[in-house]
């Protein structure tokens, strides 16, 4: 009786503590003109200044070529750039795991835009929700131009939508190498691709949120290391 | 000794693995009574079920003005309980600093009947309701993180939050779904016409012929039992060029809603004046004039009122007469939905 108890007694302990899992950093940055955003490094006067960028990152997949080996337990992640703490995620892995390809989608998909309201980073507190119509931002680009002729020069994109036609939500398909993965939001493409000049603001669900979405999406590339 | 040690170890390991990481136990899901004509609520009370303590915090943050930035405007002030969850004072309701919005207080009855929320349907769930209204700069000109950060620094809402959720943060989602819970419960199934339905009273005469009058030319939109059919409609009110608002259509930027609103609920209409989604109707009797008179033929008016109604004096009296039978006095007068003491 008493080594039963014993064997039992380890047995729920260990249990209770699991097989220790490995952590997959997935780390974002984003950069123009080949120079990192957010490090304190002057950026030249003829490109934008990018003083805010976040978004969300849901339904993250780890695939070893056609096969889903890992899927994120969590509904989404908010990825602030400016703030270092916040611009990474680590994934709970099994040790082990192998994978070549990560995908996710940047943004929130329709299901969690119709779901009531979330905890978490998809509180509301979290400033990625809009007030005067249901659903969330995925993305929000915010800086100064001096391109732009409004007295403040500010640029303003946050772009979001759920329903159609004007669904801004974006899957990201990347093949990725080793660990931790660097994911840099190569930004050039972006801005040589829209006028900010003529549309410094796109603040509502619209053709032009989801056309600047899937070009935020495409930017997004694997870095070395 | 030692096997005695290690027998309590055992005993209490086995308990803290049974018993889980101290989650909140349901204290029993409230469902609120309605009868059987009424069709199931949008509202999944099954799978979200309501909890009194919630919805106690929310009746309090519902009637507290610590949710506007100069706090003065709270939830009541546009939503009064005595008049259907609406305000009477104003076609347009004003919030801080006097400010004049740009619409009608909706009344709040049988919210959970709702598949969208507000005259363009812009909020898809109850939950996230609120935030219009306080983020609104003619409304309370608020922000929600700041709203959680005063009710933080109170010196009363984080017990009522620990008690209501079991756990010591204020976030933003506890507080929305304490204000939804509350909205929740404000059901109205007992006018005078739920008493006829339910075969425990009779209407008079002139309540039956306005009842025939309704099911003719009213229905169709303010379809029984919730005098809604929660569309929206547009039922050939003429802009207000001031105001020029296009309803639903600013919504969906689609043409064909250009103009359209949901239909309100004509339940406690006696008490929810003024009417439309502008307020520009003081008096029932001015609504049917309206109808029977006024309304205008643009694009997209709804098909049942391509012509204007063709009713006598008498019988619009007698309409009335039969509106005035959706009058909820228990659900206006309920002590559960007013100041809480």
């Amino acid at each position: 009786m008493f080594r039963f108890v014993r064997f039992f007694f380890i047995g729920v302990i260990s249990l209770q503590f699991g097989v220790a899992q490995e952590l997959i950093k997935v780390d974002f940055k984003a950069s123009l003109n080949s120079q990192e955003l957010f490090r304190n490094v002057s950026i030249s006067d003829s490109l934008p200044e990018i003083t805010k960028l976040q978004f969300y990152i849901s339904n993250i997949q780890l695939l070893n070529n056609e096969e889903v080996v890992w899927s994120d337990s969590s509904l989404a992640h908010l990825i602030v750039l400016s703030d270092s703490s916040e611009s990474y995620i680590n994934l709970q892995v099994d040790p082990g795991v192998n994978f070549n390809r990560i995908c996710f989608q940047l943004g929130i998909d329709s299901a969690l835009n119709t779901a009531g309201v979330l905890g978490g980073d998809l509180d509301p507190t979290k400033g990625m929700y809009w007030s005067w119509q249901s659903g969330y931002v995925n993305i929000k680009i915010e800086g100064i131009s001096s391109a732009i002729n409004s007295p403040q020069k500010e640029f303003t994109y946050h772009l979001g939508g759920y329903r159609s036609p004007y669904l801004a939500v974006q899957s990201v398909d990347l093949k990725v190498g080793s660990h931790p993965i660097v994911l840099n939001l190569k930004l050039d493409d972006f801005f040589s691709n829209i006028s900010i000049q003529q549309s410094p603001k796109v603040m509502r669900p619209c053709n032009e949120a989801v056309e600047l979405s899937k070009l935020i999406a495409k930017s997004i590339v694997v870095d070395a290391p | 000794m030692l096997r005695k040690l290690i027998a309590i170890l055992f005993i209490g390991v086995l308990l803290i693995f049974l018993t889980g990481s101290g989650k909140s136990i349901s204290k029993g899901g409230f469902v609120p009574f309605y009868p059987s004509y009424f069709p199931s609520p949008d509202y999944d009370f099954i799978n979200h079920p309501l909890d009194s303590t919630v919805i106690e915090l929310g009746r309090k943050l519902f009637y507290d003005p610590i949710l506007s930035l100069d706090g003065t405007i709270s939830c009541s002030s546009c939503h009064l309980s005595y008049t259907g969850f609406t305000h009477v004072d104003h076609a347009l309701s004003h919030g801080i600093g006097d400010s004049i919005g740009r619409r009608n207080a909706p009344a709040l009855i049988n919210l959970a009947w709702n598949e969208n929320f507000m005259w363009d349907g812009a909020v898809n769930h109850i939950e996230v309701q609120a935030l219009a209204p306080i983020e609104h700069p003619s409304e309370m000109g608020e922000q929600i993180n700041h709203v959680i950060q005063k009710l933080q620094q109170s010196n009363h809402y984080p017990s009522l939050f620990y008690n209501a959720f079991n756990d010591s943060s204020i976030t933003g989602e506890y507080f929305l779904k304490a204000l939804a819970q509350f909205q929740l419960t404000l059901v109205s199934v007992n006018s005078t016409y739920d008493k006829v339905k339910a075969g425990k009273a009779e209407f008079s005469v002139q309540e039956q012929n306005g009842y025939t009058l309704f099911q003719k030319h009213c229905n169709e939109c303010h379809s029984e039992p919730l005098f809604t059919n929660g569309q929206f409609i547009n039922n050939g009110l003429l802009i207000d060029s001031l105001l020029m608002d296009y309803g639903r259509g600013e919504v969906t930027l689609k043409k064909e809603d250009s103009l359209k609103f949901k239909v309100p609920t004509l339940r406690n209409i006696e008490f929810t004046y003024p009417y439309m989604h502008d307020g520009r109707f003081q008096e029932l009797s001015e609504v049917l004039h309206y109808y029977c008179n006024d309304s205008v033929r643009n694009t997209t008016v709804h098909s049942s009122l391509r012509n204007r109604l063709s009713l006598s004096s008498n019988e619009q009296v007698d309409l009335i007469a039969f509106l005035l039978t959706l009058t909820d006095k228990g659900f206006l007068f309920n002590p559960k939905f007013a100041f809480p003491k």
